[in-house]
């Protein structure tokens, strides 16, 4: 797996953070579902040691599926599908003559699918208490382009496991949720193990009608991975990934199921991933 | 407006913005002529034919029309084509120009003509140091030597050598222009991130490059750089 290269595909799957504007697990036969298109645009990044450096001017967009399913009353189905991945990279232009140094590139094909389970632990009063384990399935291409890094995906096969602790409740009649999750992601092929954290919090200012969600990702490398350009041959890796993301998102309820939905998250801080936001906008179905 | 033609408003416009766009880098370097096989002595009643280059404002090869002249001719001349002929001992200074764009590049060296010059010919060995330009750390000295009986090139790092083991996909280059791999010659992959090592550089002459160039190839951008010093 050395000679595979990753280093795109790790931006797409930090950024593609999926808001479902509640806490609690999904009543049996219930269920929210969101087609949505993502693009980050990025002409820099965090380096190893924190600090921006500039880079060739990439862009990530896919077109992918979310839901959330109600098996039961406890237990949760959720799947995240990006059908359509398109990577690029600008053309190089010299500023001195204006010819091309360098073409750019562009690669198509489907992401990495992530399937995974949620179980509702405990729902009391105003408090719920769930566990999640998510599987990313390497269904991307990881070496696209004609250096490999052109990735929609990359190669590996992690597991993660989540806990999250949520409660409602309101602030001058407002209905008001609040999120705080912890989880462990176990990765394959010599990559790092994380720890994920994160608070979400989120607001309905027009009852029925509108969602305003802010949210707070911690991404820590466990450091505990031994592919590094020391043993990658000169191939392209992205190891010991670790970022502090804000994210935004406003919900627009169109009728009582249907409703669109914008994004925007940053990283404010990190290393080895990107330094510019991304944007989503979709299209939920909530079946409540 | 229906549902299907409010998503596609919301969508149009990632898409389009997904399209391959432009970066430009800041690549301009002064233009240069560079005699590529430079002698400073030889015998009175002998000739040598100088290969010159012109590199233009991005490092770039290009043909130009040289003009060269000796400032002694009594004690040498030079011909329209770089052939130069020794008459008698002394001194002069030979001089290569050219004009492009109504600017005038010279390039001067000086020779020596006597009775006895010096044809020991040793390999000839340059250095450097090369440092980061980017927040990697990237530091060490170099030297860059003929190789004996051969056209390739010996590249040699030492103990002081250190490179950033984070980067994704660092590579090095010999080129003309610090800041652009266009044109420049690839040695491949950094593999040793730390201490001594060398690279073997085939059919490359000596003179053929200015500078060391590390480059992050999927980030595109330069990490650092050497001036390859006479």
């Amino acid at each position: 797996m050395n000679k595979i290269k990753r280093y795109g595909v790790l931006l797409i799957a930090l950024f593609c953070i999926q808001f479902t504007y509640s806490q609690w697990t999904k009543e049996k036969g219930k269920g929210y579902y969101k087609l949505s298109a993502w693009y980050l645009n990025t002409d820099q990044h965090y380096t190893g040691s924190g600090d921006i450096d500039p880079n060739a001017t990439r862009s990530y967009f896919n077109l992918n599926f979310y839901g959330e399913y109600g098996i039961s009353k406890k237990w949760n189905a959720i799947a995240y599908i990006p059908f359509f991945s398109r990577t690029t990279q600008n053309d190089i232009l010299s500023g001195t003559t204006g010819q091309v140094l360098r073409e750019g590139e562009a690669i198509n094909s489907i992401g990495d699918i992530e399937l995974g389970i949620t179980y509702g632990i405990l729902n009391k009063n105003s408090w719920a208490l769930s566990s999640t384990l998510k599987l990313g399935i390497p269904t991307g291409n990881d070496s696209g382009g004609s250096d490999g890094s052109f990735q929609t995906g990359d190669g590996e096969f992690n597991q993660l496991i989540q806990l999250n602790l949520g409660k409602s409740f309101s602030i001058s009649n407002l209905p008001v949720y609040s999120k705080l999750y912890l989880g462990f992601n176990n990765r394959t092929n010599n990559f790092s193990d994380e720890i994920k954290t994160g608070l979400e919090i989120g607001a309905q200012p027009w009852r029925d009608k509108l969602w305003l969600v802010a949210k707070f990702d911690v991404n820590q490398s466990l450091n505990n991975g031994s592919i590094d350009a020391t043993n990658a041959q000169g191939n392209i890796f992205a190891n010991n990934i670790e970022y502090v993301n804000l994210g935004g998102e406003i919900a627009y309820y169109i009728n009582q199921k249907i409703g669109i939905s914008f994004n925007y998250t940053s990283a404010i801080s990190g290393r080895i991933v990107a330094a510019n936001p991304s944007f989503s906008a979709g299209l939920f179905l909530d079946v409540k | 407006m229906n549902i299907k033609k409010r998503y596609w408003v919301f969508i149009l416009p990632l898409i389009i913005a997904s399209c391959i766009g432009e970066d430009i880098i800041a690549d301009f370097i002064e233009p240069e002529l560079r005699i590529t096989n430079p002698i400073t002595e030889i015998a009175i009643s002998e000739s040598y034919q100088f290969d010159i280059v012109y590199f233009n404002n991005i490092g770039q090869e290009e043909n130009a029309d040289i003009d060269w002249t000796s400032s002694n001719t009594s004690v040498a001349t030079i011909d329209s084509n770089g052939l130069l002929m020794s008459i008698t001992e002394g001194n002069t200074i030979i001089t290569a120009s050219t004009t492009i764009a109504d600017q005038t590049i010279e390039e001067s060296f000086p020779i020596t003509v006597t009775t006895e010059p010096d044809n020991t010919q040793q390999p000839i060995v340059k250095s450097g140091t090369i440092a980061t330009t980017s927040s990697y750390l990237l530091q060490g000295s170099f030297t860059l030597s003929e190789l004996e009986d051969s056209n390739d090139l010996l590249l040699s790092f030492e103990d002081d050598y250190q490179a950033d083991t984070a980067l994704p996909g660092l590579y090095v280059y010999l080129t003309n222009n610090p800041s652009s791999i266009a044109n420049a010659q690839s040695l491949g992959p950094v593999n040793i991130f730390n201490g001594q090592h060398q690279y073997v550089i085939p059919n490359t002459g000596i003179n053929d490059f200015s500078h060391l160039l590390y480059w992050c190839e999927p980030f595109s951008v330069k990490v650092g750089d050497g001036t390859i010093e006479d």
